[in-house]
């Protein structure tokens, strides 16, 4: 489990960074560099990237077992 | 609730469950290649071909619907579509010769198709143009947050309940489009056009005589010949070098997480940068990683490096390209000519998908499709350079043509 979760988190940060590369890179052959709109979006983008990869961690963190049974119970309904 | 049915975030609302359902999906049916070529003792090729037909298929009706969306309202189509997609996953469920495979996969295709380019086209009219770029990037962000959590889902689905209880739920979470169809039809015939008195056959004219827009069709195909070899043999290559099958999974869902963060930017960038430039470096980028993907060694974190990155680049190319789109002929019949544009990618999907199967079936490896995905990739990097987004073509006016 906590292998996956290593792994996991290696490939989401090496991704994530160059993604805030490509980013930078293309901002500046922008013609209205507004700054702070800049920084606000990539700053709500980043948000969003934490809340997403903490939510999938929970695959990782959670007793498989436990989730299987949540997710059969619902198949159930 | 007046000031709600006004808003044109009801409107995105509405598309963007639209997209979130399809192509979240769409983009599992890899998930079927394995238990149901097992199921039914054929090789992948048969597989393959029946989703490759499920694609053109869903690439012809792209312009047809996109024109009855433009024509009738867009609320109709997506309601027609949503029936049809219903009936396609339950005929899914109940396959058992090779007649079902091609029928329900035909289906499929039809049941999807315009759905993408009528969520996309409708949002462009009702947002302001300042942020449609983004918009239509959010548009694109939730198919692949469709992605992300419809394939899990249907793996698990699959791994413990098997393939045809999979398909039978795929048909119950497809419903909801029906209920989004009366969100969306809100808006879409009653507006008020800068090219109004345009017909349908001078549209696709001036489209048909525009250099860019057939350069821009051109390097669409390469999308669709890229996304959908991944995303349909993809699970098949990584079992092939003996990875885990949860692998296949993440790997498919981390391109879908990761797509939403590439459709949001490069949908952001859209509207600082140069949309063709962006098209370009994008597909550039791409070729770059399928080469870095042959040579690296297969191992989890490689390949889910690789399918994270991929998922930057995945569908970013669809919000430039219908920006494009919208930056030269105006919105009125923005559906049916993106519909057009689609048509090209699906050919292209439908040969990554075919071909991938093919090769495999041949060769015994999926070599030769990595290499014709990198060739690809900077061809269109290239074709995408001369494209000319500064002539707006709104009416009749033949002189602003391209020749």
């Amino acid at each position: 489990m906590s292998t996956n979760l290593l792994i996991f988190a290696g490939a989401f940060i090496t991704t994530w960074t160059m993604l805030e590369v490509l980013f930078k890179v293309s901002l500046s052959f922008a013609n209205d560099n507004n700054s702070i709109q800049n920084d606000n979006f990539i700053y709500y983008l980043r948000l969003v990237s934490v809340l997403l990869f903490l939510s999938t961690s929970i695959f990782f963190i959670v007793n498989e077992e436990k989730l299987t049974n949540i997710i059969s119970f619902i198949c159930a309904i | 609730m007046k000031l709600l049915k006004k808003s044109p975030l009801y409107v995105v609302f509405g598309g963007g469950v639209t997209v979130f359902i399809t192509l979240g999906l769409n983009h599992s049916n890899g998930l079927f290649l394995l238990p149901i070529t097992t199921d039914l003792n054929s090789g992948r090729e048969l597989f393959s071909l029946a989703g490759a037909f499920g694609i053109l298929f869903s690439g012809i009706g792209a312009p047809v619907f996109g024109g009855f969306s433009d024509k009738y309202g867009a609320g109709r189509t997506i309601f027609i579509l949503g029936l049809l997609q219903i009936i396609s996953w339950i005929w899914v469920g109940n396959i058992n010769s090779e007649f079902d495979l091609f029928g329900s996969r035909i289906l499929m295709g039809i049941g999807s198709s315009g759905v993408l380019g009528i969520a996309l086209s409708v949002t462009g009219r009702s947002i302001s143009s300042n942020n449609k770029s983004l918009f239509l990037g959010i548009i694109m962000a939730s198919g692949s947050f469709g992605q992300f959590v419809m394939v899990p889902i249907i793996n698990y689905f699959i791994n413990n309940f098997g393939w045809v209880f999979s398909s039978m739920a795929a048909s119950i979470l497809v419903s909801p489009l029906l209920i989004m169809s009366f969100l969306i039809s809100k808006n879409s015939t009653k507006q008020i056009f800068s090219n109004n008195d345009q017909t349908i056959f001078d549209s696709i004219k001036s489209a048909v005589n525009n250099r860019s827009y057939k350069l821009l069709t051109s390097g669409f195909f390469v999308c669709g010949f890229h996304v959908t070899f991944v995303s349909t043999h993809l699970p098949a290559f990584l079992n092939d070098n003996n990875l885990e099958e949860s692998i296949a999974g993440f790997a498919l869902a981390l391109i879908g997480l990761f797509n939403i963060f590439g459709t949001l930017s490069f949908g952001y960038l859209g509207s600082k940068v140069s949309k063709k430039n962006l098209l370009s470096s994008l597909y550039f980028l791409r070729s770059l990683l399928f080469l870095s993907f042959i040579i690296a060694p297969k191992n989890e974190f490689t390949v889910l490096v690789f399918s994270a990155t991929l998922g930057i680049l995945w569908l970013s190319t669809v919000p430039l390209t219908n920006g494009i789109i919208t930056d030269i002929f105006g919105h009125k019949y923005s559906s049916m000519l993106f519909g057009f544009t689609l048509m090209s990618h699906h050919v292209g999907s439908f040969l990554g998908s075919w071909l991938g199967g093919r090769i495999f079936d041949l060769y015994g490896t999926y070599s030769p499709v990595w290499w014709l995905c990198v060739i690809l990739g900077f061809t269109s990097a290239i074709i995408h350079f001369p494209i000319n987004t500064n002539i707006k073509i709104t009416n009749h006016d033949k002189s602003a043509l391209e020749t």
